[in-house]
């Protein structure tokens, strides 16, 4: 977590409050993948060497030359997404903005942005082994209003501090621009002022005398109503 | 088996158009003070590698040898 200039481009001016890549752990999946296909073929040919008859002689080892070339820049180019994947997905928090950058391959990336004010909920979820052990997980942060979205960002390290860090970094903002009242109305902890009408006198004509009803009163022992209540609406005795 | 090695060549050939493409995409991306440049220098490194072994290796085969199919599979001539 960082205190400086941010580096996301359109957000210059603003100081940086949290800058976390994702865990490096989150890649350990990846890694042993890689490993385990970048030896694979070293395993085969090995293999087949020890059996002691001799395959690759001829057009065989031209095809397993040009196969493993291709195979092994192929596994190179996908290791080198994989890491920028790792690498460029990215949870920023500005004063004014929480950031987030997804990066999928070279081609896929998305840029999710959330005022700091409109957030209503911010959760940490450690959920398994290694994320367990490593201490990381995902961080969500729910929006408030009609419209509410949910941005999960996934395998911060230390998901409960930064879910606590951007709660906090919200409630200062409020602090700051003196909107707490308003805040409350809105997420329902404060009932909103509402000026009524003045109400008329007691007795006059435009109350509805519900006793003077006593004939249509007795008519709806079944709890049926008559018309003549329903053209008054007011309140039916039962 | 010259196919072979035109197949290849040309795979070669695109492969290094689009690991240029990739470096200059990355190189849009980049976030000042990140890592990148380490990363893609590791990257051209690699490849470089890769390549360089891959055609030391072709260059000492030979390409002279035809296709011949028949039952049984591929056989060199």
């Amino acid at each position: 977590m960082e205190d400086k200039e941010c580096c996301i481009p359109g957000h210059e001016g603003q100081t940086t409050l949290i800058f976390t890549h994702r865990h490096w752990a989150s890649l350990l999946k990846q890694i042993v993948v890689i490993g385990f296909f970048l030896l694979l073929p070293i395993i085969i040919l090995v293999t087949v060497s020890l059996t002691g008859k001799s395959f690759f002689h001829g057009i065989v080892l031209n095809f397993i030359v040009v196969a493993i070339s291709i195979y092994y820049m192929v596994m190179t180019t996908f290791a080198f997404t994989e890491w920028i994947s790792f690498y460029y997905n990215i949870l920023v928090v500005t004063e004014t903005e929480v950031i987030e950058i997804v990066q999928n391959g070279i081609f896929d990336r998305k840029i999710s942005e959330i005022s700091i004010l409109r957030i209503q909920d911010v959760s940490a979820e450690i959920n398994g082994f290694w994320p367990t052990l490593f201490g990381y997980g995902d961080v969500v942060v729910e929006s408030a209003g009609d419209n509410t979205q949910k941005y999960v960002i996934k395998n911060i390290p230390h998901p409960n501090e930064v879910a606590s860090e951007i709660l906090k970094f919200h409630n200062d903002q409020i602090a700051r621009e003196g909107r707490e009242n308003e805040i409350a109305v809105g997420e329902g902890d404060l009932r909103k002022r509402v000026e009524y009408p003045p109400q008329p006198p007691v007795g006059t004509s435009n109350n509805i005398d519900v006793d003077n009803n006593k004939n249509s009163d007795n008519n709806n022992s079944t709890g049926d109503i008559s018309k003549d209540d329903l053209d008054k609406g007011g309140e039916v005795k039962f | 088996m010259l196919i072979l090695l035109l197949i290849y060549l040309i795979f070669l050939l695109v492969y290094v158009v689009f690991s240029i493409y990739s470096i200059l995409r990355i190189w849009s991306l980049r976030l000042k003070g990140d890592k990148s440049g380490v990363l893609v220098l590791t990257y051209m490194i690699t490849v470089v590698l890769v390549t360089a072994i891959s055609l030391i290796f072709i260059a000492n085969l030979s390409w002279k040898t035809n296709f011949n199919f028949s039952i049984g599979g591929i056989s060199g001539r």
